[in-house]
């Protein structure tokens, strides 16, 4: 039954659309991503599933004639450039038409609050890019990569260190000893009290603690003086 | 790009040349046709290409179109709806005005009485349109200046021709009678549009509209504007005279002229050629021994004063060339000329004749000439544009452009052909798509039937050493720079290879490229021409017109189905069957329709054919040869073809004495659909083969021949469709067209169970439209309801099915006059997934309204439930257990065509590839397509799986267009593999040719093409010297070190 109704609503509104049809009247106007309307191509404005649509003239003008009363979707197709569809409601008693914002997906009822001027002014929201880049070879960008970053910084550790070493203070040298033993003191001693583990480990380390592996940062330097 | 073939019988829309510019500046030409692509198109006329063109709405049909300077002046739509002006130059919309509603517009059986015509004022237009209105538009914005409409709207008048000159405007029309047709001429104020008078011609009896010509004599130019006709007159045919009135703004005049019958005529035509506008026209006489006209025409000129009608000249009878063809053309400084061009089926040459009456102090001037043109592969001339140039006194040099029966455009400049264009390739009726046989050694031998000893071999190889360096190179190029998406530099190197090896063959290299790229299409078009077309570089390698044997130039041969008979792999030549209807016409002077057979060679386009049976097709079938039947000694290839006829009788192709006995034993098993019953009531019809038993009849006949052989076939099933529900599509499954199997049968999901595909090789969608009542009111007047079915055509069941909303309902919005049907759904079936895509108006205003694209699959069960639907018999009854899976997304688009990618092994995913509203070659991923996605968020098993969350928008991505920018026309898809299985070839077709190629998972069994291979070499390189450098200084080193301990 409701659809009954609906259906004769219907009925009686496109026989009313014989006696009032509206023309819808709109222009694309250029911004600053289509800059130039006649750069756009050979372009139409369609409403819903366009059977009612109006060629982009030169100036960017479009005219979808004969419009009955309903409610339509408008779109523009473009080939390189994307537009926002719109709502449009053509009224049995106004020859002004409603124009609201429309997102794709969503359903019709409620309308947006908000109305739009009419006659329409659209704009291009976004230029289609329809290549993927290319990746060029480029010296700088395979530096830049992390890895080879990562690269460069321990080659540079390894060359370069023994130098700084080299060019330090014998005081500051001393410095740093002491505290790389203090540092390896302590990591023994956490080695020990580091618990469960520190204590089953114990077994195997007292065993080996015999061949000396106690103070081995300082057998380590020394080794390194030596071959200095 | 192509344009389609141009309209070239109906006088508002033959194209012309068109100059921009006047005596002074340089002019700038154009060729402007309207074609039976709905397109409006302006050519170059000295190189042919495509200076701009415009397709129109199919529900906008081009019916006139006149230019004017700078301005072009489009009518379209029924009854003349939309005025459109164009810049004549580069095709820019300057504006459109729309003149009444298209669906209300007036349908006219004979477009010469559509009831339109344009006809330029100094700046303004003047349209004709429903046959009784007349408007005045201003030329700057469009804008109705005046209008007037005949008052008797519903009366039998039909004003059909617009002509203004100085004084005045003139509405022409026809009113019927019981006798024919009278002429009415209306008089008015061209300023404000009031009629000034009617006159009604009583005593007047015309066969048609295209029996009368207005002439326009002398020019004049109001103030520097566009030049204006100073006076009119209207000329008519009347059994067989030619009668003259003189056009003033009253009507006064009843001064009447009249060629002496008994002097000139009778007379068959008149035409204006395009020179009406200057005084002239055409009279074709009756020929002398037959009631054809014979090629001899008169040309007379109206008096300067509008009274009286001169005869200039008249063209000679060519009996040898019955084939002619008149035209006219008007050279830079206004001068008109006439020509006649002739040939014939057999001979190889065509004879044109130009008059130019200005010539010799206005006495006029013959010339002419004869050049090569061969109808046995071009068909007939049907339409010539001409423009002739007069450099010196008495030389005329004229350019031509000619139309022909097999959509060709030529151009000649005088004896020399220019430039063509097939343009009968915006008309393809039957396709297939062969592979090329491989470049190898053995190939060559076998192909090119070389026998050498071992000493010729191996100075063969001498020889080939010397291109060795160009090879070296050529590979270093390739493998520092060569990539897969620039498919010249591997098939640079294979060409290369294959024409030293090739070179004594004499072979094109027509091979197989590295991945299988380069194939050959076969295409036959709407005109009867087939063409060979290479898929790499988009070239014609040949191409031949059907029935090209025949003196018959009439005789028409249209393409039904086309069926690859051999592939490459089963000989070096593969070779496509293409079914056709032949009509053609009998000694009696009845149309007869035959139906036969065409073998041809898809690399050379050699061809023979055979007759099958008398009469049209009903459906070709093709049937799978098991491989133990197949033998390439006996003709017997993998596979047949079969020819269903009037009868229901199956004829096949090969039918010599082993295929038919190989034929019997697998009879059994080829079954087939018919669409059958009343044209109101249609069905669907499943039919298997009776056994054919071949019973030799006892005779004495030396005469008797005996039958074709043929088998009876007995129905299996019938659908059960409601009454009044129409098919309106069928759409086979893709998987037995291309033979490709599934690589998979079941999907794993993420819990590791398995859903089984639903696999049924036999399944068809089938497509319907009916109007159904709402059962709470049987007054309220029937809803169009399209709906959706698969159906197993072994077995005559639905697997599936849904009802759909018409996108275009019948009873609101203007009716398509292209399409008949209300049901705008396209389908797309491969393995188990059918894709389906049509428009949802929302009329109850539920959901969102849009385009919808569903996808579903199908499905044996539930988790691992299997019943080998793939294997199990037609008739058992688990065929039936199918669990379809279906989600419905938002399609941003129009659809004009869907299809699906196909690879060699089916492995990598299927995408879909749509031709958009955009005019776009798109793909969307099948990722996004599956209708197993999830609405909710997604699970740690929905991730294993691979699913996306649910979302109805399908992402519109235009890195996905195929197409780039290129605005591209076309209506049809068709999807081949290649030997690299992750690559897909795709084609677009319809009016443009367009060949891209896809892979749906990536190219992963190729380096990508982003893949940086001076990158590599140059880091290979990189490493090597930094190895190069520090190995003595790491040995320095450990010599030191040694030094030490």
């Amino acid at each position: 039954m409701v659809h009954f109704h609906v259906r004769l609503a219907y009925l009686i509104g496109s026989l009313a659309a014989l006696i009032q049809a509206v023309d819808i009247k709109g222009t694309i106007v250029p911004n600053e991503i289509l800059k130039d309307i006649k750069s756009l191509g050979a372009t139409k404005v369609v409403l819903d599933d366009g059977r009612r649509s109006g060629a982009v003239t030169r100036n960017g003008h479009f005219h979808i004639p004969h419009v009955e009363p309903g409610t339509y979707i408008l779109q523009v197709l473009a080939p390189q450039y994307h537009f926002e569809p719109l709502r449009i409601d053509v009224l049995e008693s106004s020859d002004l038409p409603e124009v609201r914002s429309y997102t794709p997906g969503t359903p019709l009822d409620p309308p947006s609050m908000f109305t739009l001027p009419y006659p329409l002014t659209l704009q291009a929201r976004r230029k289609l890019d329809f290549f993927v880049p290319e990746a060029s070879f480029n010296i700088l960008g395979m530096l830049q990569n992390p890895m080879m970053l990562m690269m460069g910084v321990t080659a540079l550790a390894v060359l370069g260190l023994p130098y700084m070493l080299k060019n330090l203070d014998p005081e500051t040298m001393k410095d740093i000893n002491e505290s790389q033993q203090m540092m390896a003191k302590m990591q023994n001693n956490l080695d020990l009290s580091s618990g469960l583990s520190g204590l089953l480990s114990s077994a195997a380390q007292a065993a080996q603690g015999e061949v000396g592996s106690g103070p081995k940062p300082a057998s380590n330097n020394k080794g390194k003086a030596k071959r200095r | 790009m192509f344009i389609g073939v141009p309209h070239t019988s109906i006088p508002a829309l033959e194209p012309r040349f068109h100059r921009v510019g006047s005596a002074t500046v340089p002019a700038q030409a154009v060729y402007l046709a309207a074609t039976n692509k709905n397109v409006l198109a302006a050519l170059n006329p000295s190189e042919g290409n495509i200076v701009w063109r415009r397709q129109f709405e199919a529900s906008d049909p081009i019916v006139a179109f006149k230019a004017n300077q700078d301005g072009l002046v489009s009518l379209s739509g029924n009854g003349g709806a939309t005025v459109r002006l164009y810049e004549v130059i580069n095709g820019k919309l300057i504006w459109e005005a729309h003149l009444h509603d298209a669906n209300s517009g007036r349908i006219s059986s004979t477009p010469a009485m559509a009831g339109t015509a344009l006809e330029f004022d100094t700046v303004d237009v003047y349209v004709l349109s429903n046959g009784h209105t007349i408007r005045r538009l201003a030329g700057a914005t469009g804008e109705t200046l005046w209008g007037y409409t005949l008052p008797d709207m519903g009366s039998s008048t039909t004003l059909t021709t617009l002509t203004r000159t100085q004084h005045g405007l003139y509405a022409l029309g026809l009113t019927t009678n019981l006798r024919g047709y009278t002429l009415t001429v209306l008089s008015f104020d061209p300023d404000t549009g009031l009629l000034r008078a009617r006159e009604d011609l009583p005593s007047t009896t015309l066969a048609g509209p295209q029996d009368f010509v207005v002439l326009k004599q002398g020019t004049v130019t109001p103030d520097g504007k566009v030049a204006l006709g100073h006076t009119a007159g209207l000329v008519w045919l009347e059994d067989g005279t030619v009668k003259e009135i003189f056009l003033s703004p009253g009507l006064e005049g009843k001064f009447m002229a009249r060629v002496n019958v008994k002097k000139h005529g009778p007379y068959t035509q008149i035409k204006g050629l395009g020179v009406e506008d200057k005084g002239f026209f055409l009279a074709t006489l009756k020929g002398k021994e037959s009631e054809q006209a014979d090629g001899s025409a008169h040309i007379y000129r109206m008096e300067v004063n509008g009274m009286g009608l001169v005869k200039m000249t008249d063209f000679e009878p060519s009996t040898d060339k019955p084939y002619v063809v008149y035209s006219g053309g008007i050279d830079r400084k206004g001068h008109s000329y006439i020509s006649k061009l002739a040939h014939s089926s057999r001979m190889k040459v065509a004879s044109y004749e130009v008059f130019a009456p200005v010539a010799v102090n206005g006495r006029g001037m013959s010339t002419g000439f004869t050049f090569e043109y061969d109808a046995t592969t071009h068909g007939a001339m049907e339409f010539a544009a001409i423009d002739v140039v007069n450099t010196s006194e008495y030389v005329y040099a004229s350019r031509l452009i000619i139309s022909t029966s097999t959509g060709i455009i030529q151009q000649y400049a005088q004896e020399t052909h220019k430039w063509s264009r097939e343009e009968s390739l915006t008309d393809v009726r039957a396709i297939a798509t062969v592979d090329l046989p491989e470049p190898s050694v053995e190939a060559h031998m076998v192909y090119g039937n070389l026998s050498e000893s071992p000493i010729e071999r191996v100075l063969r190889q001498m020889k080939e050493l010397k291109v060795l360096p160009a090879f070296l190179f050529r590979f270093f190029q390739r493998f520092a720079t060569g990539r897969y998406a620039n498919p010249s530099s591997p098939s640079a190197a294979t060409s290369n290879n294959a024409a030293a090896m090739t070179s004594n063959v004499g072979t094109d290299g027509l091979w197989r490229d590295t991945y299988g790229l380069k194939k050959i299409v076969v295409m036959a078009t709407g005109t009867g021409k087939v063409f060979g077309i290479e898929t790499l570089k988009g070239k014609v390698i040949w191409s031949i017109k059907l029935g090209a044997g025949s003196p018959d130039l009439s005789m028409k041969i249209k393409p039904i189905r086309m069926v690859v008979l051999k592939t490459a792999s089963e000989g070096f030549h593969p070779e496509v069957g293409l079914v056709v209807e032949v009509e053609q016409m009998s000694p009696t002077g009845e149309w007869t329709t035959t139906t036969g057979m065409i073998r041809i060679e898809a690399t050379t386009g050699a061809s023979e054919s055979t007759i099958m049976f008398r009469g049209s097709v009903l459906e070709v079938v093709e049937l799978d040869v098991p491989v133990a039947y197949q033998s390439v000694n006996a003709g017997i290839g993998k596979k047949m073809v079969g020819m269903v006829d009037r009868d229901q009788k199956m004829h096949i192709f090969p039918h010599h004495e082993d295929a038919v006995a190989v034929f019997n034993k697998i009879s059994t098993q080829a079954s087939f659909v018919l669409h059958t019953g009343p044209p109101t009531q249609r069905a669907l019809q499943g039919l298997k083969l009776s056994p054919w038993v071949a019973s030799e009849p006892v005779t004495n006949d030396p005469n008797y021949v005996p039958p074709a052989p043929h088998w009876k076939s007995h129905s299996t099933w019938r659908t059960s469709f409601a009454p009044g529900e129409n098919i309106i599509d069928v759409v086979r499954s893709a998987t037995a067209l291309t033979g490709i199997p599934p690589a998979s049968h079941g999907r794993v999901l993420g819990d590791r169970t398995t859903l089984y595909k639903y696999e049924n090789p036999h399944l068809i969608a089938v497509l319907t439209e009916s109007h159904v009542r709402e059962e709470t009111s049987s007054s309220s007047p029937p809803r169009t309801q399209c709906s959706v079915y698969l159906l197993d055509s072994v077995k005559g069941s639905f697997v599936y099915s849904t009802v759909i909303p018409a996108a275009r309902d019948s009873l609101k919005g203007p009716k398509v006059a292209g399409s008949a049907s209300a049901c705008e759904v396209k389908m797309s079936l491969v393995e188990n997934w059918f894709v389906y895509h049509y428009y949802d108006d929302d009329a109850h205003g539920i959901g969102a309204r849009g385009w919808r694209m569903v996808s579903v699959e199908l499905y044996e069960g539930g988790a691992n439930v299997k019943t080998r639907s793939g294997e199990l018999a037609a008739d058992s009854p688990n065929r039936m257990e199918v669990t379809p899976i279906e989600q419905t997304y938002i399609f941003p688009y129009d659809v004009k065509a869907l299809a699906v990618t196909s690879t060699k092994f089916g492995i990598s995913s299927k995408d879909l590839v749509v031709i958009n509203g955009k005019n776009q070659v798109q793909t969307y991923s099948r990722r996004f397509l599956d209708p197993r996605r999830p609405k909710g968020p997604l699970t740690a098993q929905d991730k294993e799986e691979g699913l996306v969350q649910y979302d109805i928008l399908l992402p519109d991505d235009p890195r996905r267009v195929a197409s780039h920018e290129y605005p591209l026309l076309a209506d049809s898809l068709l999807t081949t593999a290649t030997q690299l299985e992750s690559t897909s070839l795709v084609l677009a077709y319809g009016l443009d040719l367009f060949m891209t190629r896809v892979a749906p998972s990536g190219s992963f069994d190729v380096l990508s093409p982003e893949f940086n291979k001076i990158q590599l070499v140059l880091t290979v390189l990189g490493l090597g010297i930094a190895i190069i450098i520090t190995r003595p200084l790491v040995k320095g080193k450990i010599r030191k070190g040694k030094w030490y301990y």
